[in-house]
Formats: structure tokens, C-alpha cells, sequence
């Protein structure tokens, strides 16, 4: 059983490659784009000086009595950051794993730096060497960057195993592909991309070389809307991949006001699997007092639309707890059915620890 | 190949970077990124009802090709001149809630003469 859990550990930790996780809530509660607080343009990953501070006194629910002027400046011309995740879950019954499962999901480093109108960004993911480099020149409202990197699909939610993002990396539920293709597995590949802020609208366009599947080239784009009516901030956007035969097309949305939210997202993929895939989001948050926020989600996916067994859905309910400035805690308890099926797929018990500067 | 790449990147960034303290603050009295931040998102963007992209390039917030950035200037060195009057008899200082109250532009504008 110990080598089993130690394999299973060691499974995971090869899967997760250089992840860019963000939580696109946070854009959407403050109507205005991931580039309000993150370095990336289409969110995840370092933060920038906004982000930084909205880190520090607008997330937890206790802050430090000194006033810090923390800006992750450690050398006068570089920004420094970081994230680290650890996660634990625990499944109640006969999926694998079948006891608690602790292992290490992220831990990056990201330096950034600013030569006159170029912005230069690195991430390296420690756990498995796996590098990252954006350069980016910034001209008025718009950018062109080239480097390493993933292309932008989707909302970039924390959560790797959303339906929308990779799913079930292990097939748990006996179907062809239990998610998007979008696993932690995909390194950083060759990226040239060209994006423009036009007031409350973004626009990205970009190509990329091998990112899914090798010597295949592919393009991407994106387009994100915010808007703010009296108290509500809305979200509404859509993004496209296509690479060889496979092409992914995807809509997502939100609505927020005060410490309510709902956002969504539907993608469609032709020749994932067979014909047309479809994999849903939709998560509905309370801030119930400032650090501690509760959540519902209904995940979705239908690998082939020609089948109606193979559909699968996935409740969650959660709680987010920030106690201090980079601390950020999440507990979910999350149910699987699939459908024409009457009993549930177990009770899987979902920790994380997330910190980061 | 890769790792050159970054490193050289990373080189470059310590030997011609722009040092990453405030930049182009000319009225604002604030010493840290923190000070100036939190300022904004608390006072400047409620009372005027905007977000950040309304005055700031979202790509270089030090920017000033945005003309709203430059009024916004003008009217922060207003209020502070305005305030060092307030202070000599004083009285409460002002913020852009007095004549803004959330909007972008005063709803009630000065009587044509």
C-alpha cells in the first residue's frame, strides 16, 4: 500500500509541469482584466504591483499590524514571486486512491523585469525543471510577446482537475478522456502573440509551434469584456484553439455584486475524442466575511455528444480561507455521477495550501 | 538552448533593467508602490466610479499617453492646494467626492455666467 501511495505521488507530481493557475473571481469582482494584477496578460502566475498589494489588504481576513511595503523588489531591477501548492485528497470509495493522498502540486519561481518598453518575464517550475520566458514589447495599449509559453484557452482556473481544464488525469469513471486537453502535462512551447487593451476589452491573437501535439503548429485567440453597471461587475468572453484536425471553442461569462458571484464557462472541442466533446463550468461564491469565501460548482463533461452514457458531472462545495497576506487555504468536498447511473462515484475530501509572494 | 536563453534574459535584466521603484509620481506625495496603490483603489477609482484603465495604459502604468491620466494629475495638484487652504482655517479636507460623487464627471457643473 506505501509503495502504491508513494507511486501514485510520484504520478502526480510528473503531471503537473509548470502550471499558470489563476482565479479569474478576483478579475471579475473588481471588473477589469487578469492584467490589473497579474504580469501575464491572460492571467496566472506573478503578480504585479496592484496585485501585490490587493494580495495584501484585500484578501485576508487578518492583516499584519505593520504597515508593509513589501513589492517583491529583492535586487533594485528584478520583481521576485513565487507559488507553492500543496494538496491532499481523500476518496471514501473504491476509486484509486483509496486512503489520503499529500502531495506537492506547484512550486515556481518568477522574476520579472522592465528594460525601457520591453517587459521581460521568467517563471521556472522547481519540481520539474521546467523553464518559462515571455518577452514582451509593450507599445501604447497593445503588446506583441514572443517566447515560451502556453497559450491562453478558457478561464485559467486554480483547479487543474475542472472539467474545462485537464479533468481526471487518471481515467476514474472508465471513459476515453475525463476533461479538456488542457493537463498539466503541456510544457512551454515556442509563442509569438500580439494583444491590445481597448478600454474595457482585451484582444489576444497568437500562434504557437507543437503545443498539444508535436510539429503541429497552431493558433489562439481571445476576447474578454468587462463591464461595470452601478453595483454589478460583469464578465463575458470567448477564446478559440486550433491545432491539425482539433479545434476548441469556448464562452465564458460572469456576473458580481458585492460579495456575490457567478461565473461560468462552456467549451467544445471537435476531434478530441471521436466528433464533439463538451465541458461545462459554473461556480457561484459568497464572500461571507472578508477571507472567507464559500463556493458551489457543477463541473461538466460529455466526451462524445453521440453517447448518453458517457456524460459525467461533478458537485462541489468549498471554502476558501485566507488567514494572512499569500496564504491562501481551500477545502472541497466534491461528488461525481455519471449519467443514466443512479449512484454516486464516491465522496472525494480536497485540501490545499497555496502560498505565494 | 532554453536555459541560455533565460539567463541571458536574466542578465540583461540586472545590468539594463529600469530599477523598479515608483516612477513618473509628480503631485502624489507617497514614498512606496503600496501607499500609491491602495490610494488609488480606495479613494481616486470609488469616488470618480472608474477602474484603473480609465487614466493608466494597463501594459505601463507610469505612462502619461492617456489624456484622462493628465487632468487626473491636475486635478489631484487642485485638491491639494485646496487642502493646504482647508488646513490654514481649519476645516475638513476635501477629496474627489465633493464635486464628483462617483461619476466621471461632475453631475452638477459650475453656472454659466
Amino acid at each position: 500500500m506505501i509503495f502504491r501511495r508513494i507511486k501514485y505521488q510520484y504520478f502526480i507530481l510528473l503531471l503537473l509541469k509548470g502550471m499558470l493557475l489563476a482565479i479569474p473571481r478576483y478579475a471579475l469582482e473588481n471588473g477589469s482584466s487578469c492584467i490589473l494584477c497579474h504580469v501575464n496578460p491572460s492571467g496566472g502566475g506573478q503578480r504585479n504591483d496592484y496585485g501585490i498589494v490587493y494580495g495584501m489588504d484585500d484578501l485576508p481576513s487578518k492583516l499584519p499590524n505593520q504597515n508593509s511595503s513589501y513589492s517583491g523588489i529583492v535586487f533594485s531591477h528584478i520583481q521576485v514571486g513565487g507559488d507553492g501548492r500543496i494538496q491532499s485528497v481523500f476518496k471514501t470509495e473504491g476509486n484509486v486512491p483509496e486512503d489520503l493522498s499529500v502531495f506537492p502540486m506547484q512550486a515556481n519561481i518568477h522574476l520579472k523585469t522592465d528594460i525601457r518598453k520591453l517587459t521581460i518575464g521568467a517563471t521556472l517550475a522547481t519540481l520539474q525543471s521546467d523553464l518559462g520566458l515571455q518577452i514582451r514589447i509593450n507599445q501604447n495599449n497593445g503588446y506583441l510577446m514572443v517566447g515560451m509559453a502556453k497559450p491562453s484557452f478558457g478561464l485559467k482556473l486554480d483547479d487543474h482537475t475542472a472539467f474545462t481544464r485537464g479533468g481526471n488525469i487518471r481515467l476514474v469513471q472508465g471513459s476515453h478522456r475525463e476533461g479538456m486537453p488542457f493537463v498539466p502535462t503541456l510544457e512551454n512551447t515556442e509563442i509569438v502573440e500580439l494583444g491590445y487593451y481597448m478600454g474595457d476589452t482585451y484582444f489576444s491573437l497568437g500562434y504557437t509551434n507543437g503545443f498539444m501535439m508535436e510539429a503541429t503548429e497552431s493558433i489562439h485567440g481571445r476576447f474578454e469584456y468587462y463591464r461595470s453597471i452601478h453595483e454589478f461587475n460583469t464578465m463575458s468572453g470567448g477564446s478559440f484553439l486550433v491545432e491539425g484536425d482539433l479545434t476548441l471553442i469556448g464562452i465564458f461569462g460572469g456576473i458580481s455584486r458585492g460579495p456575490f458571484s457567478w461565473m461560468g464557462e462552456v467549451d467544445m472541442a471537435e476531434n478530441l475524442v471521436i466528433d464533439r466533446t463538451i465541458a461545462s463550468y459554473s461556480e457561484i461564491a459568497w464572500q461571507v466575511k472578508k477571507g472567507f469565501t464559500v463556493l458551489g460548482r457543477i463541473d461538466f463533461f460529455d466526451e462524445s455528444v453521440k453517447y448518453t452514457e458517457d456524460a459525467i458531472r461533478r458537485t462541489t462545495f468549498g471554502l476558501n480561507y485566507v488567514p494572512l497576506p499569500f496564504v491562501d487555504i481551500k477545502f472541497q468536498i466534491r461528488s461525481t455521477q455519471l449519467s443514466g447511473r443512479d449512484s454516486l462515484k464516491g465522496i472525494e475530501l480536497l485540501s490545499q495550501l497555496h502560498i505565494w509572494f | 538552448m532554453k536555459h541560455i536563453i533565460i539567463i541571458t534574459a536574466i542578465l540583461s535584466g540586472f545590468l539594463m533593467g529600469q530599477k523598479s521603484q515608483l516612477k513618473n509620481v509628480k503631485v502624489l506625495p507617497f514614498k512606496t508602490k503600496r501607499e500609491i496603490v491602495t490610494f488609488m483603489k480606495t479613494i481616486v477609482a470609488p469616488e470618480l466610479g472608474v477602474k484603473c484603465n480609465f487614466c493608466h495604459n494597463m501594459n505601463d502604468y507610469s505612462s502619461d499617453e492617456k489624456d484622462n491620466k493628465i487632468v487626473a494629475r491636475e486635478m489631484m495638484d487642485m485638491v491639494q492646494q485646496s487642502n493646504k487652504t482647508m488646513n490654514e482655517l481649519n476645516f475638513h479636507e476635501i477629496s474627489c467626492w465633493v464635486c464628483h460623487r462617483g461619476n466621471k464627471h461632475p453631475e452638477h457643473p459650475p453656472k454659466e455666467k
